[in-house]
């Protein structure tokens, strides 16, 4: 891969595979391990893509599924160990309500609402790129969208 | 004050990139992984992979339709058809089945003081678990009701006591209702018996043919999004004896002991095994309308909305007319039971939004016709009761 196709894969999706990252796990510190998987897995994917779109929604599915890897092997992990002198700072999370209310959710929740109101994906979009049915994914901005006006909603009622 | 979550949204997550350094790492990183072998910054990980897994869902392998809990058997009655759906979905596990190379780490049954308590099977979604226990090596005393003894801080889901809204247990009794709806043993059908005792209390089988008994726990999960499945479900038991006798106070510890049983709950996710429709239409001419419906294997969710006052609610009256039965393309039913009405948005949008569970059977939901709710009942010219019902088709 040349300079120029590196940048541009860099300048396109780095920052939604971190949110898409954060979205998932609630932190930031393994995003740029995700990153380098999906980017990796670009490399050496034989896929080819027709559009910008295409390639974009490979992209997010690719990195909910090494998202859904990586919390597997936190789960049965036995040893770690820390890479101190490679160790990099996480990406900073503003500090919000609304992020801290989205963390409460599940996680399938958690990426409909992103994939909705952010990447303004279609529930149907939604539905192809987490492999669910277009009907699944309402259901998860449905109910999404209620408890996180509820848990807003009781978060603001407390500061008044 | 109205908030636009649409747009606080898009804002904190604009908040959320890499730096400019971070970006200049990974466009490095990116010209280099062709030449060299996977390089990562970061941490270095150690794993050791096991056969667990977090996915919700049927044991993989070869599925067993086996025999079901005696309890669980009478309660749903389920047909072969059903019981291979329930177990392909994962709503049914029947955990005794499981052994101990494909599922290291959990401990499905427990012995102490000569009595041994196993784990026998799991009826689960994302709204609640049935769990289905068998004891073995107690001997019941004549007449007396079995009765376990256990603390509810003391049972857990990945350690937290606080995952239910209602847990209890009772003993299975041997009895079920047949398709006319009387009273009978399960083992031969005949009607339920009466002893001779001042309160006439019923005759009931607890003990099987093998001696043992069957304990079933029903726990209903809190409702706060959360999703209980796939995690580490943990009970203690620490005693069983008997139940108070009528007319007496204090159930009775006959035997004490320590019972640790924990197992991954997993179950069917509704998400995935439930029809859900908006049909936005009135019940008959009640006034009350059905805007969505979530129709699972075994709960149902519904939210109605009224268009006029009631405050019954406040009195513990039940939102009408009620749903009774779910009704299949080939004419059977399945009737359910209301287990929770939440009024949280009664007062500002008159809306209601309850909870049902089969409890005469396990739904295919690939076959659902119809919500039929209660309009009333007459006795026949046969002495039943007919019921009548306005329904709200299921498409």
């Amino acid at each position: 891969m040349d300079e120029f196709h590196a940048r541009r894969l860099v300048d396109l999706y780095a920052d939604t595979i971190l949110r898409i990252s954060y979205s998932y796990l609630k932190q930031t510190c393994d995003a740029e391990d995700i990153c380098q998987t999906v980017f990796l897995k670009y490399l050496t994917s034989n896929c080819t893509f027709d559009s910008i779109e295409h390639e974009k929604a490979w992209i997010i599915r690719t990195t909910i599924n090494a998202c859904k890897d990586h919390l597997k092997s936190a789960f049965v992990r036995r040893t770690v160990a820390l890479d101190e002198a490679e160790a990099v700072a996480a990406p900073p999370v503003p500090d919000t309500e609304v992020l801290d209310a989205l963390k409460k959710l599940p996680e399938q929740y958690r990426i409909s609402l992103y994939l909705f109101y952010y990447e303004d994906y279609s529930a149907k979009e939604i539905g192809d790129v987490m492999g669910k049915t277009e009907a699944n994914v309402t259901q998860y901005l449905s109910r999404g969208r209620r408890k996180l006006r509820e848990l807003l909603e009781a978060e603001r009622r407390q500061v008044v | 004050m109205k908030h636009n979550v649409k747009a606080e949204l898009r804002q904190s997550m604009d908040a959320i990139h890499f730096s400019v350094e971070d970006k200049e790492r990974m466009v490095e990183f990116l010209l280099s992984a062709e030449a060299a072998p996977k390089k990562r910054s970061g941490k270095k990980l150690l794993l050791i992979t096991l056969a667990a897994t977090l996915v919700v869902g049927a044991l993989t392998g070869a599925a067993v339709f086996t025999r079901w809990s005696r309890s669980a058997q009478a309660a749903y009655n389920p047909p072969q058809q059903i019981k291979e759906q329930a177990e392909k979905t994962g709503l049914s596990v029947m955990l005794e089945n499981k052994t101990k190379e494909t599922n290291p780490g959990e401990v499905l049954s427990a012995t102490d003081q000569g009595i041994t308590i196993t784990a026998v099977q799991s009826i689960v979604d994302n709204y609640g678990a049935d769990l289905f226990f068998r004891i073995e090596g107690f001997t019941l005393p004549e007449g007396r009701a079995p009765e376990m003894f256990w603390d509810r801080d003391r049972v857990t889901i990945d350690g937290s006591t606080e995952f239910h809204d209602s847990m209890t247990g009772w003993f299975y009794d041997g009895t079920t209702r047949n398709e006319a709806g009387e009273w009978v043993y399960a083992s031969n059908g005949l009607p339920v018996k009466f002893g001779n005792d001042k309160y006439q209390s019923a005759i009931y089988q607890w003990v099987a043919d093998d001696g043992s008994l069957e304990y079933q726990m029903a726990i209903r999960f809190q409702d706060n999004g959360e999703s209980y499945l796939g995690k580490e479900f943990a009970i203690h038991f620490d005693g069983i004896g008997v139940g108070a006798e009528k007319g007496g106070i204090m159930e009775e510890p006959l035997v004490s002991g320590s019972w640790d049983l924990h197992w991954t709950l997993t179950g069917a996710d509704n998400a995935e095994n439930s029809v859900t429709i908006t049909p936005n239409m009135e019940i008959g001419d009640s006034g009350l309308t059905l805007l969505e419906a979530e129709i699972g294997q075994k709960t149902i969710r519904a939210v109605y909305q009224s268009d006029h006052d009631w405050d019954g609610w406040k009195q513990l009256e039940f939102l009408s007319p009620g749903l009774y039965q779910i009704r299949m393309k080939d004419g059977s039913t399945v009737q359910v039971v209301p287990t929770q009405e939440d009024y949280a948005r009664w007062e500002t949008e008159r809306i209601c939004e309850v909870t049902y569970e089969t409890f005469d059977g396990i739904l295919d939901v690939s076959q659902l016709d119809s919500l039929a709710y209660d309009k009333g009942s007459e006795i026949g010219a046969d002495g039943q009761r007919i019921h009548t019902f306005d329904y709200i088709p299921i498409q």
